[in-house]
């Protein structure tokens, strides 16, 4: 993995996007593109957001570069496949089939189409869960695009069926964090090298977060105060680097324990 | 243009659960202002940027020449403009006024104009003919819950820190003409600033509300609360009062009251809002508060003005230019 | 060739993502001029605004005094013609991309109306970028002040100021020749074609491409701010991770 700062209209030198992934392929090299940039054939790989312009080389399926502009601001466009905190705000339809519009705070659709078939078990119309306005669900984008205007959603886990930790949400609290915490909260443990604020809250209390891409997370611990402390400690640590994270979250969590 | 977000079920129930256990989510103490800063434009007099947590307003002073009105020839004009852009919040749309923004302007409106914190006399220049006008533009940059607050900070420091072009009257009669001169030409000239009016948002949370929303109870238990409480007189332990509440605490909040004070101890205006009943007993303590905050503020502000007055005055150059000195 | 005198230039300086509630933000400062600007979206756009085929852009720009006028209406009206072309609208098809301008100090006398333009413009594109909206190029743009004094002598001086303070200006308003408000869009941190020429007084043709030539390379060393100003934000944000 490389990455560099680079503005919107610098040149992406193929070469070096494309590195030893060159050699022993039959078909060409296989560039994947991600957020940020956009290809102007023939082959011009043009960058559109200011960031961390990020290369990662994979061998498996195939030999092949992903490559994308890291950002950490801005506001977020739904996608197939992403996770997010809702809150829903009505329901239509009638007694055989009927839907939730949920809110979707801080994303560029605001509203998301759910309907009160897609929960897990919720084949009868008798298991089907009765949310009520202000309910907060934990859901993920099942259909989306800009034609389509409205994100659908599913409250059940996609390669199980099962229920997965989504649907209605319980007691806890919500917060608001960036975009980009959002997204590094939800790369796997040892993503960037190291110990992710969840992991070293992890060790000094149980509790459980459920992370949105929409820039929302949802923690439930103990007590009030913890679940405050929890909330505090991954707001003000985003811009830290690691060792002061950790110093910050264990003073943190050691001041809401003392009172 | 996006909706005002609606608060979630769980952040009303957690907010005030917290609050019965006195907790805030930015672990701040009821009665605790966020942390307040005050600078000055270090180019021109009368901009003032003010940042109250995260909420932030940049105010603006000036003054032109023009005719008073004609019912009131010996004053001079005085108008505090604060409209409220999508760069506060989305959710505010350009050029049209909201409920919300309406509260503000009038709270700040009068805090301050009708308080008589300017004294627009001074600002006469000939009687029914020439006076000051003096415009507060207030830009609010940053939404996070009290803008009013903010706003009459701003303005406030704004009065104070303004200086305005010296003028002198020549001639007689009709004849009579005004000469500006430039503040690079002559030494500027203050406005006379009466008092400093501070405003002071106080939110009021129904915990009894909440505690009842929580466990559940049913109307009965909550009316026999109401008759313990009778006999214990005990109220604020069934009202949370919450000084400087952030965007959040606003929005859930089930009462407010906004009170404006200065450091002679003078309670300028006083506005309530919300379906929420307040006793006197708070109304009084909330006031004995504000005058404390408006203390508070007033120093910060008088300490941010002698550090800009210092930071001019490189060389002591404005004291040997003061008009009543020797010649 | 130099038909005009020697330049001089204030520096400026920029800072990003210090608002909370919009999605990117953005403020410059050059000589005595301070902009603020906001940028939120792609968001949900009002029905009787939405494009079938590209995002809205709303640019709403308000006045440091007083309510907004024709001089805010000519700002916004450049502003578009110079950021617009370079935002990649139709990503974002029926959605809204807002803009709020907000001058708190226009750096312009009351004559004048360039450095609060130029500066608008590397504001609102800071700000874009810091929003993540999606842009195909930079952009930056500069304010470039030509004036003669004629001396006693019966001989002419006449001098350059780029991107002048108040101060500055006043001191020659009244020898000022022409003024020139020019914006450049750039790839690479190098010159790709001109967006915007805003030329008012009298001026010969030579003069003109002169300040092109100028304005190329003060476009350039801005453009050399803001990539700064870009890292600089990033390396903040990175935080916790390698």
């Amino acid at each position: 993995m490389s990455s560099e700062v680079i503005l919107p209209g610098d040149p992406i030198p193929l070469d070096s996007v494309i590195g030893d992934n060159l050699d022993d392929s039959d078909s060409g090299p296989v560039i994947q593109l991600g957020p940020g940039v956009l290809h102007i054939p023939p082959e011009t790989l043009l960058p559109i957001r200011a960031g961390t312009l990020t290369t990662v080389a994979r061998s498996k399926p195939q030999k092949s570069t992903t490559i994308y502009v890291d950002t950490t601001g801005g506001r977020y466009v739904p996608a197939v496949h992403d996770t997010i905190l809702g809150t829903v705000i009505g329901r239509f339809g009638d007694q055989e089939k009927s839907f939730y519009r949920v809110s979707i705070p801080g994303s560029a659709a605001p509203i998301g189409i759910l309907s009160s078939a897609a929960f897990a078990n919720a084949a009868s119309r008798h298991t089907r869960p009765n949310l009520s306005n202000g309910t907060t669900v934990y859901a993920r984008i099942s259909a989306f695009s800009i034609a389509l205007g409205e994100p659908e959603l599913e409250c059940f886990d996609e390669n199980t069926g099962k229920e997965g930790g989504f649907g209605e949400l319980k007691g806890g609290m919500l917060a608001d964090v960036s975009n980009g915490l959002a997204r590094r909260l939800l790369a796997p443990s040892g993503a960037y090298g190291g110990p992710s604020v969840v992991d070293v809250l992890g060790k000094l209390v149980p509790f459980e977060i459920a992370v949105g891409r929409n820039g929302r997370i949802w923690i439930d611990s103990e007590s009030c105060k913890m679940t405050a402390a929890i909330i505090t400690a991954i707001q003000e640590t985003e811009e830290l680097p690691r060792e002061r994270m950790e110093e910050r979250v264990q003073k943190i969590i050691k001041g809401a324990r003392k009172e | 243009m996006p909706r005002d977000l609606t608060p979630s079920t769980i952040e009303n129930t957690f907010v005030l659960k917290a609050l019965t256990e006195r907790i805030r989510l930015d672990s701040r103490s009821f009665n605790q202002l966020r942390d307040l800063d005050i600078s000055f434009s270090s180019t021109e007099y009368g901009v003032v940027d003010v940042k109250l947590g995260r909420t932030r307003v940049i105010a603006r002073i000036s003054a032109e020449i023009t005719q008073p009105y004609a019912d009131r020839p010996y004053d001079g004009l005085f108008i505090i403009a604060t409209e409220i852009s999508p760069m506060a919040a989305p959710t505010f749309e350009a050029g049209r006024k909201s409920e919300d923004e309406l509260v503000i302007s009038r709270i700040v409106e009068k805090s301050i104009r009708r308080s008589g914190a300017l004294d627009t006399e001074s600002l006469c220049i000939i009687s029914g003919e020439k006076c000051w006008a003096v415009r507060a533009d207030v830009h609010f940059l940053d939404h996070d819950g009290g803008l009013m607050d903010a706003a009459c900070i701003a303005v406030s420091a704004g009065l104070l820190h303004f200086r305005r072009p010296d003028i002198t009257i020549e001639g007689v009669g009709s004849r009579r003409e005004v000469i500006v001169h430039p503040i690079t030409e002559r030494v500027p000239v203050p406005l006379a600033v009466l008092h400093v009016p501070v405003c002071v948002t106080f939110s009021f949370f129904d915990v009894r509300r909440a505690s009842s929303a929580i466990s559940g109870r049913t109307r009965n238990d909550e009316a026999k609360d109401v008759d313990d409480d009778d006999v214990e007189e005990e109220d604020d332990s069934s009202v949370a009062v919450l000084v400087d509440a952030t965007l959040q605490e606003e929005l859930l909040r089930h009462g407010y009251m906004s009170v404006t004070a200065n450091t002679n101890r003078e309670i300028c205006q006083i506005q309530k809002g919300g379906d929420m009943p307040v006793d006197v007993g708070v109304l009084l303590s909330c006031s004995e508060a504000a005058i404390m905050v408006a203390e508070k503020v007033t120093k910060l502000i008088n300490k941010r003005l002698k550090e800009d007055g210092a930071r001019r005055n490189v060389g002591n150059l404005l004291v040997e230019a003061r008009a009543e000195n020797d010649r | 060739m130099t038909v005009l005198g020697p330049a001089q230039r204030s520096p400026a300086t920029a800072t990003t993502a210090f608002l909370y509630r919009v999605d990117g933000s953005a403020s410059w400062t050059v000589g005595t001029a301070h902009i603020i600007v906001s940028v939120s979206g792609p968001m949900e756009v009002n029905k009787r605004d939405e494009l079938p085929d590209i995002a809205t852009l709303e640019i709403v720009v308000r006045p440091d005094v007083g309510v907004a006028s024709t001089r805010e209406q000519f700002l916004q009206d450049r502003i578009r013609r110079v950021v617009g072309p370079v935002i990649a609208l139709e990503l974002h098809p029926r959605t809204l991309i807002q803009i709020v301008v907000q001058i708190v100090q226009s750096g312009d006398t009351k004559t004048l109306n360039t450095i609060a333009l130029s500066a608008s413009i590397n504001a609102t594109y800071m700000a874009l970028l810091d929003a993540g909206v999606p842009v195909r190029s930079t952009v930056s743009a500069t304010s470039i002040v030509c004036y003669g004094t004629s001396s006693i002598q019966g001989g002419l001086t006449t001098g350059v100021l780029i991107d002048p303070t108040r101060p500055e200006l006043e001191k020659i308003e009244k020898d000022i020749t022409s003024v020139h408000t020019i914006a450049y869009e750039l790839k690479g941190g190098q010159i790709e074609r001109l967006l915007l020429s805003e030329s008012v007084g009298t001026f010969t043709e030579d003069e003109v491409f002169e300040c092109y030539d100028t304005a190329a390379k003060v476009c350039e060393e801005t453009n050399g701010t803001m990539r700064e100003a870009v890292t600089k934000s990033v390396q903040q944000k990175g935080g916790w991770r390698d």
